[in-house]
């Protein structure tokens, strides 16, 4: 009665005691050696950036004249005075401000824009050439107009960067209002419902994702245009700190610098990805077996 | 309690069962088509009337206007010309007292459920604990109990078409627009489901009218058919389907007069719609 091809193992009370035996060993096996990897992935994790900072650290001084690389060490101790001092959350505040508030505003005319032209024909065909044209445009060359217009305080780094969030959020969300199927629309009008209810239980759950996916893109844009904003002419703010750094060829001030504006991007990353996951839970749990 | 969404007070006033609940008088529609870049004629001079709790099928070929036809009666495309009534009032606005069931299944995939069922009654502001009630009767009439809280991308295709059913059914609509609602099924679903709709639509006495492309699901399910010609789309023919109800989906396509019927409906579409190589 024994069917040894037969993969269900557990179950089976009379099955020959050495095949159980067998069985089981090579399942433990299994496990033990995805185990194994995990824990070589994790300690790779680990190793690979302590590593990459022993060769800077390591080649500083010998390989390379510390005056262009600086080393690990003395950016950590710089960090650490800068945090001391105020300097860090001083600067870092005045960028992320207007990194944010530029993204916020840039973020919500795009998805704005993009709803009335995805769903408007007419205004869309009169309206989106003229985009179109002015996205062709640098938008780091607008910077001479802004600070004639504004000055070069918060205002005129709020404007830059909201102008290039605005950009990346309308085309995306644009193609995601563009994508809702027609038929869901239809739907909602033989319901009764009104352009608000269709907007709000259809087109923007739709559009959800590209939306996100824009707001996601354009936040290291967001802070690339407070930072450039503050370095090109800025009397405060990160950008600034990494220009008197430079100024005084301190090549250990700017790795400081650039450090701690990656942490400036990732905080407002991170905000976007949880406002993420709370809105697009159906699609989190599709997914999910996957992973 | 459960009339509910049956009727507006307005239209209660002068019901009167012997008039017509749909018709289209002398409708002709026109497009613009950019591949052509010229008007294209989808419908020429089309009349019909649907009598109220009738079971109506539109039979046709692809491109032959009986969807737009469909989309009139909802309210989603004016006619270019000519006029369709609804319980003898012209369409001017979507038909919010149709419901309206398309070839997907058109459920939101971010709403669970019994937030899809209920949609229909959230858009009329009905409040959330009557809404719920509604809700999980309507998904015991479908036999989906217990799947409130299943999102659409977790549900095989029969189960969501049975939760579209659902939200046809939770508004007690007089009146179901059907385009080919069991379109990509396989044949024994289908069938299925064809019977459980039979049965609903019997139990309620509402007015069907149903678009397919499929002469077998046209005779199984309808009282009567209209067989369309298309460039320009018309109507061809308008066909009794004599067949006694309650009707068994399964034996009823071995009868005589099934046969029959389903014959003469194929040479109505050929002569209507010559085969014209194209693609």
């Amino acid at each position: 009665m024994n069917d040894r091809t037969s993969p269900a193992t557990d179950s089976v009370p009379d099955q020959d005691p050495a095949l159980r035996a067998r069985i089981e060993q090579g399942r433990r096996e299994t496990i033990a050696a995805w185990r194994r990897q995990r824990q070589w992935v994790w300690v790779g994790k680990i190793l690979f950036p302590l590593a990459f900072l022993g060769l800077w650290q390591y080649a500083s001084d010998r390989w390379i004249d510390p005056f262009f690389v600086s080393n690990p060490v003395d950016v950590a101790i710089r960090l650490w005075e800068w945090l001391l001092d105020g300097t860090i959350v001083g600067t870092a505040i005045e960028t992320l401000l207007s990194a944010a508030y530029g993204f916020l505003l840039g973020g919500a005319v795009g998805i704005v824009l993009a709803l009335l032209l995805g769903r408007i024909f007419w205004l869309d065909e009169i309206i989106r050439p003229f985009l179109t044209a002015l996205y062709s445009l640098p938008r780091l060359a607008l910077v001479p107009l802004f600070i004639i217009w504004l000055g070069i305080g918060a205002a005129m780094k709020i404007t830059l960067t909201s102008v290039i969030v605005f950009f990346i959020v309308f085309y995306t969300t644009y193609a995601g209002v563009r994508d809702v199927p027609a038929s869901l629309i239809n739907l909602l009008r033989t319901m009764g419902a009104s352009r608000f209810d269709i907007v709000r239980k259809v087109i923007l759950p739709s559009a959800g994702v590209f939306m996100f996916t824009g707001l996601q893109v354009s936040v290291p844009y967001a802070v690339t245009g407070a930072v450039f904003g503050e370095l090109v002419v800025g009397s405060s703010g990160l950008g600034w700190l990494l220009r008197r750094s430079q100024n005084n060829l301190d090549s250990t001030g700017v790795f400081a610098g650039l450090i701690v504006i990656m942490c400036v991007a990732g905080a407002i990353s991170f905000c976007v990805t949880m406002l993420q996951r709370l809105t697009s839970k159906w699609r989190m749990e599709v997914s999910a077996p996957v992973m | 309690m459960t009339g509910f969404l049956r009727r507006s007070a307005q239209s209660d006033a002068e019901f009167d069962p012997s008039r017509p609940i749909l018709s289209a008088e002398g409708v002709h529609h026109w497009y613009y088509s950019p591949e052509r870049k010229s008007f294209v004629t989808a419908l020429e001079d089309l009349s019909l009337s649907v009598r109220r709790g009738a079971f109506v099928a539109l039979l046709g070929p692809s491109g032959c206007g009986k969807s737009t036809l469909l989309n009139m009666f909802a309210g989603l495309i004016a006619p270019s010309l000519g006029v369709v009534r609804y319980q003898g009032q012209a369409i001017t606005a979507p038909n919010t007292q149709a419901a309206y069931v398309t070839q997907n299944d058109s459920l939101l995939p971010w709403r669970r459920v019994a937030a899809n069922v209920g949609l229909p009654l959230e858009v009329r502001g009905v409040p959330a604990r009557e809404r719920e009630e509604r809700v999980a009767q309507v998904l015991n009439q479908v036999g989906l109990q217990g799947f409130e809280r299943a999102f659409p991308s977790e549900l095989s295709g029969g189960m969501r078409k049975r939760v579209g059913l659902a939200r046809v059914l939770v508004t007690n609509p007089n009146l179901v627009l059907m385009d080919e609602p069991f379109g990509a099924l396989d044949a024994q679903l289908r069938a299925r489901l064809h019977a459980e709709f039979l049965r609903l639509w019997s139990e309620r006495g509402m007015t069907v009218v149903f678009v397919t492309h499929d002469i077998d699901e046209a005779v199984t399910l309808a009282q009567e058919v209209y067989v369309f010609a298309s460039r320009p789309g018309r109507i061809r023919a308008r066909i009794d389907i004599d067949l006694p109800f309650p009707r068994d989906v399964e034996e009823i396509r071995y009868s005589a007069r099934f046969v029959e019927l389903s014959h003469r409906l194929r040479d109505e579409l050929r002569l209507a719609n010559p085969v014209i190589e194209e693609h």
